[in-house]
């Protein structure tokens, strides 16, 4: 199990679904459990939002991946 | 004496034509496939925000426990485990519960109407599919399946009409038979179509040019250009039934246009840890297969050949963008009880071929390599659900109250139904020699009916589960 949190560049507070793979699964700025460690596809369900490729790993529930997602 | 063998003679070469005749007009004989989504053209990919099913809530259904996700497995083992199956979710239907929903409303519920997703293998794939068509279809399935002699009505069908088809046919095979009496004296001619969106189904059989799983997806039958709501739920079964020897592979048409899967950002990723993940190595060899559209044709046998008791299906939801893996970041409800519960019906009859210096013979030996080794593969499933299952809470214990995802999760539940835990050995001992095959007598069943809702009710999580209920 891996563990991140995703957030809005520049706008830590907005609040908006997280896509993983394409699919939404949470919400930013709150903790995500994902599965098995390795290569995810990232981005935010809002207008211009960039997808990054993160490799996921080593993360647990306490130290999770934080990730910033461009949506300038 | 002349006479008589050139009686014998003309009654052979009488046979000979006779059989010369029926090839003709048979051979090319087809089955009833898979039907190709022409017209319908593949769906867009569902939009991200605006699909609640793909959280793993089911909004439209305010009788929803939204704190608790439960899924169950049922493995195979021919009637036995439709019996085995059958008994134990109506022991889960009496197990009553109240939950309050968010909106302070109080619903009484029982275990069984909780059911978020159902796995079946083999015979367990009928009663997985009966539980989905509806609280109506326990009693029919009972009576039609549970309780009836298929061995007999198959041998029938096969000794008779579409069966001496069967015989002279290249593409319509013995399993097509016995299809399409699941599908007419079991199934009603129902396909797919009719299942809600809860609880999900997850039947599945064996890709046997893969050695993979093949689930009756949505998805999978969308990588074969084709539409899973026309396809009849008894097929299905029958294509998860089909032991090897037995009865035939059933064969799906894989249509074109091959998929562009660089547009699959779950592919895409897949492919990007299939070096360190064999799991996802296996989903890019399936995906990859498919979209190649010079496998015109994908052979299904047995579901067990590769999982006989549907615990890939429970772990898999615990990947990412997996059930139980949305479900845990769905914040608006955190989970509260996640019941995973594992009805294994299978059998262990002595094998005493130790006590010989001949070497097993073919039935043994068939035995050990497709029963006995496929059950030591499974429990070790079950071992990667505990684990699994460890993690989860573990994550809890880590973070206590501060993710909101994890406030409330209690330490998973692993239910077992398992002749293995019959704690009287001569009980035990008559359960495991209980028979795999497609008939029961009245007997058998009643003895079946007793042991099971005590093995559910006693084992120890279910224990602790209905005290936390009862809270």
């Amino acid at each position: 199990m891996e563990f991140i949190v995703v957030r809005v560049k520049n706008q830590p507070g907005v609040q908006a679904g997280v896509l993983i793979n394409g699919q939404r699964n949470g919400t930013t700025g709150a903790l995500i459990t994902l599965g098995d460690p390795g290569w995810v596809f990232i981005s935010v369900d809002l207008p211009n939002c960039r997808q990054q490729s993160v490799n996921v790993t080593n993360t647990t529930a306490t130290h999770p991946m934080e990730i910033e997602i461009d949506c300038g | 004496m002349k006479r008589t063998w050139r009686n014998i003679l003309f009654v052979c070469l009488a046979l000979a034509g006779i059989a010369l005749l029926l090839w003709i007009v048979f051979h090319n004989y087809s089955p009833r496939y898979n039907q190709p989504l022409e017209g319908k053209g593949p769906k867009p990919p569902a939009q991200p925000s605006d699909d609640p099913a793909a959280r793993g809530m089911w909004p439209d259904q305010p009788e929803q426990d939204d704190s608790a996700l439960v899924m169950v497995a049922i493995s195979g083992g021919g009637t036995r485990a439709a019996a085995v199956g059958w008994q134990a979710l109506e022991t889960m239907r009496a197990i009553k519960y109240r939950f309050i929903k968010t909106d302070g409303k109080i619903v009484e519920s029982n275990l069984a109407d909780q059911i978020d997703l159902v796995a079946g293998i083999s015979g367990g794939a009928f009663i997985a599919t009966a539980w989905c068509l509806g609280n109506d279809e326990m009693a029919r399935f009972r009576k039609r399946f549970v309780e009836r002699d298929i061995q007999w009505a198959l041998a029938r069908d096969l000794l008779t009409g579409k069966g001496i088809i069967a015989a002279f046919s290249t593409p319509y095979a013995r399993i097509n038979v016995a299809a399409e009496l699941y599908d007419r004296e079991v199934f009603d001619g129902r396909t797919f179509a009719v299942l809600p969106a809860r609880p999900v189904l997850r039947l599945h059989a064996t890709n046997l040019a893969l050695g993979q799983r093949f689930t009756f997806t949505r998805e999978t039958f969308a990588s074969l250009s084709s539409d899973l709501n026309d396809y009849p739920l008894g097929y299905a079964c029958a294509a998860s039934s089909a032991f090897p020897i037995l009865l035939d592979p059933l064969t799906l048409r894989n249509y074109p246009p091959s998929l562009n899967l660089a547009d699959d950002l779950t592919y895409v990723s897949d492919k990007q840890n299939a070096r360190e993940d064999l799991n996802k190595a296996l989903h890019v060899k399936t995906r990859d297969y498919y979209n190649d559209k010079s496998n015109q044709y994908i052979h299904l046998a047995d579901g067990g050949l590769v999982d006989n008791q549907g615990l890939q299906s429970v772990l898999d939801e615990f990947e990412t963008n997996g059930l139980i893996n949305k479900r845990i970041n769905y914040m608006v409800s955190p989970l509260r009880r996640l019941i995973i519960v594992n009805i294994n019906a299978g059998v262990a009859p002595p094998n005493n071929s130790g006590r010989s210096a001949a070497p097993p013979g073919l039935p043994s030996v068939v035995e050990s390599t497709m029963v006995t080794s496929m059950d030591v593969l499974s429990a070790r499933r079950w071992m990667d659900i505990k684990t699994r299952c460890q993690q989860l809470f573990s994550a809890k214990i880590d973070v206590g109250g501060t993710a909101r995802s994890y406030a409330e999760l209690q330490e998973p539940y692993r239910i077992e139904v398992n002749f293995r835990n019959i704690a009287d050995a001569e009980t035990r001992r008559k359960a495991m020699e209980l028979p795999t095959s497609f008939k029961l007598t009245s007997e058998q069943l009643e003895f079946i009916d007793k042991i099971v809702p005590e093995l559910l009710k006693e084992d120890p999580e279910m224990v602790h589960l209905r005290a936390e209920l009862e809270k």
